[in-house]
């Protein structure tokens, strides 16, 4: 499967169960990833997304998840998956924010780096985006 | 005679009391008539009603005295290594009925020259479209100046920062001595600014309101706020993006501080750095200078990048992938990468 995760400097991803941030321009360059492959999504993230066909919302993804499939983690520990993940899609917000709940799986230590890119989002001067392939 | 005049003046009395009792008479003819007496209570609950719903209406407007009933620095447990802990449940202490048009308050300085609580309504419209200005001519209460090595390097080293209560980004406020406290650096970047980061961003992508309130919480007539309680909530969603209620330790690990007065002294491995320039700390970080020339890099053999020693990605990476170079021409010969975050 193919993950595609959004963190802070810290690697967080939530603070009191709330995402830290959010970026629209962010969730677009995700669907423009995505293209017309299936897309998981926690019942956590529907708000970020338009219902569309391929985009399909199921607590478990992590479970159902096939290889070709890719999957937007906000709410979800990956450690367990590792095997099941090919490549990740990790973009960092450079931003400092508050968090409890953090990602548990770093793919740099794991995985081979194949390119990065940064953009302007909507709110966030500088997001980085690294793709890392096994 | 004096008997007729007595019923004279007791007829002119009745007409009078008549007259009076006519002219007072406000209640409709279907409810029965109520007693002068009656009359006075129900003006008087009426002008209590209506300086509740003044006290009301002042609710939602800027609150300019401690407003929590429930907190106290007694509650919070003793700073144990993180920067922040969470108070109430992350709830804030806020009143019902916020008043979501944009507005700032601060409170003026105690009789020690203390800064009270800071509330703000916070829209695009408060935040600044100007960079900050310089904020060194204040000198917020307990003010001292003096660096230790175990803070920072050069002026990265100064224990104290000028600490905005509602921070810059947020509202603009800068070089107002009402917004301004004697904060660690540890407080401000660790403490303070990824909340101020949450808040900011939010409220430009969103463009939706956020109630917000820091009160710096000071330990008897102590010129060192002991920390500051930051609450904050949005409000279109009623606290469904934003929503916290933490307090901030105004400490610095390696070194005591004296809250009495803002002195300090190093533990046992930190000693004072010498005043070696004139720079004044400022109240947030500034962009990291040029690199030495002889600065250690990292490099992570998985990824092929190359990082500044103090590069954030460094202490995520693990050991078994680290390489280290003495110059950036070396990395580079070795086919390594320079890192996009901390740019070497």
């Amino acid at each position: 499967m193919k993950i595609l995760c959004v963190i802070d400097d810290e690697g967080g991803l939530l603070f009191n169960h709330r995402r830290v941030s959010k970026d629209r321009i962010l969730i677009e360059k995700v669907l423009e990833i995505v293209g017309n492959d299936k897309l998981y999504i926690s019942s956590f993230s529907t708000s970020l997304f338009e219902n569309k066909d391929h985009i399909v919302v199921d607590d478990d993804y992590l479970e159902h998840a096939q290889d070709h499939d890719y999957c937007f983690v906000e709410d979800k520990k990956l450690l367990a998956y590792k095997d099941k993940i090919n490549m990740f899609y990790l973009f960092h917000w450079n931003r400092h924010y508050p968090s409890d709940f953090s990602l548990d799986y770093l793919p740099e230590n794991a995985m081979q780096l194949k390119d990065s890119m940064e953009f302007v989002g909507s709110s966030h001067d500088d997001i980085l985006l690294e793709v890392f392939e096994k | 005679m004096k008997l007729k005049f007595q019923r004279f003046l007791s007829a002119i009395l009745l007409a009078t009391l008549l007259l009076t009792g006519c002219a007072s008479e406000t209640t409709p003819k279907s409810e029965p008539k109520t007693s002068e007496v009656a009359q006075d209570k129900k003006t008087e609950n009426k002008k209590q009603e209506e300086q509740k719903t003044t006290q009301n209406k002042e609710a939602s407007t800027p609150v300019t005295t401690t407003p929590q009933t429930n907190f106290s620095l007694a509650s919070i447990p003793a700073y144990s290594g993180k920067p922040y802990v969470v108070v109430n449940d992350n709830k804030p202490f806020f009143p019902n009925n916020l008043n979501n048009k944009p507005f700032e308050s601060y409170s003026n300085l105690d009789s020690l020259g203390r800064c009270g609580v800071a509330t703000a309504c916070i829209t695009k419209a408060l935040m600044p479209t100007t960079k900050r200005g310089s904020i060194a001519d204040v000198k917020p209460s307990g003010w001292q100046t003096v660096r230790y090595e175990v803070v920072g390097k050069g002026s990265a080293g100064y224990l104290y920062n000028r600490c905005h209560l509602i921070g810059y980004q947020l509202t603009g406020e800068n070089a107002n001595v009402k917004n301004l406290i004697t904060g660690t650096r540890y407080l401000n970047i660790e403490g303070m600014l990824p909340f101020e980061n949450m808040v900011t961003d939010y409220i430009k992508e969103t463009n939706q309101p956020v109630y917000y309130r820091v009160t710096p919480v000071f330990d008897g007539n102590n010129l060192v706020a002991s920390g500051v309680l930051m609450e904050a909530k949005s409000l279109a969603d009623n606290g469904a993006s934003i929503l916290f209620n933490v307090f901030c330790y105004n400490v610095q690990p390696g070194v005591t501080i004296n809250y009495a007065n803002g002195t300090s002294s190093a533990t046992s491995s930190a000693q004072p750095s010498p005043q070696q320039n004139t720079q004044k700390a400022q109240s947030k970080p500034q962009p990291a200078q040029s690199t030495p020339v002889n600065a250690a890099y990292i490099g992570n053999k998985n990824t092929k990048k190359f990082h500044r020693s103090d590069c954030r990605m460094v202490t995520r990476m693990s050991p078994a992938n680290k390489v280290t170079f003495d110059n950036r021409d070396s990395a580079i010969s070795q086919g390594y990468n320079p890192c996009k975050i901390c740019n070497p």
